[in-house]
């Protein structure tokens, strides 16, 4: 039983950036609507809207075709784009889904971050914005 | 609509799971396909239109073609 993700698939766009990214972390949630009636003890709470972002932290590069070069457009022009995340490499399966936002905007980019000697590192934040959500895939 | 293509990964990366070099088909989102196109991802190799021409075919025995169904 894996109780690590150390090789996880990351896309955007249908590019495959893995190698750009150390860490990646999937947020979905949904609001919590009180329905509290009188006379009850307890709040009473249901799931409302939700709302789903992909957040990954991410090695900058200035490369031709690096990470800055495609991600800087889709900032600018906020473009939607599907971002995919796979727990490891390999078919996808359910035991190795795969986590979408199918319609995405990048919402925060920092493309310059850093100090002398460390890692240029930024973090960034795909933010749903469609109607699916966050979708997962086992097929 | 969508249409199916042809496509070939001819950039450094992977594309969608296929490994750079791969030949694929797929439906791709216009827009996605036109984003991987200009950026040097893949490349349309053929556009695949599904045709079924006059002639080409026969319906079973006893099934009304369109034109009789329409009277």
């Amino acid at each position: 039983m894996a109780k690590h993700i150390n090789n996880p698939v990351v896309t955007i766009d249908g590019d495959d950036f893995t190698n750009s990214f150390r860490s990646c972390t999937i947020n979905a949630e949904f609001d919590q609507v009180d329905v509290t009636g009188f006379g009850s003890s307890f709040s009473e709470m249901i799931p409302g809207i939700g709302t789903a972002t992909i957040e990954l932290e991410a090695f900058q590069n200035f490369d031709t075709n690096g990470l800055d070069q495609n991600l800087w457009p889709i900032f600018i022009n906020k473009t939607t784009v599907e971002v995919t995340v796979k727990a490891q490499p390999g078919t996808i399966s359910s035991t190795n889904p795969e986590y979408s936002l199918p319609a995405a905007k990048l919402t925060t980019y920092g493309p310059v971050a850093g100090a002398v000697g460390e890692a240029s590192t930024m973090t960034l934040t795909f933010t749903n914005a469609g109607q699916l959500g966050l979708v997962r895939s086992f097929t | 609509m969508n249409s199916l293509g042809v496509y070939q990964v001819i950039g450094t990366r992977a594309y969608r799971g296929h490994q750079p070099g791969d030949v694929f088909e797929s439906v791709l989102d216009p827009n996605a396909e036109a984003r991987a196109i200009n950026r040097g991802s893949i490349r349309l190799l053929d556009r695949l239109e599904a045709d079924l021409p006059e002639g080409k075919y026969r319906l079973p025995t006893g099934w009304p073609t369109t034109k009789e169904r329409k009277g």
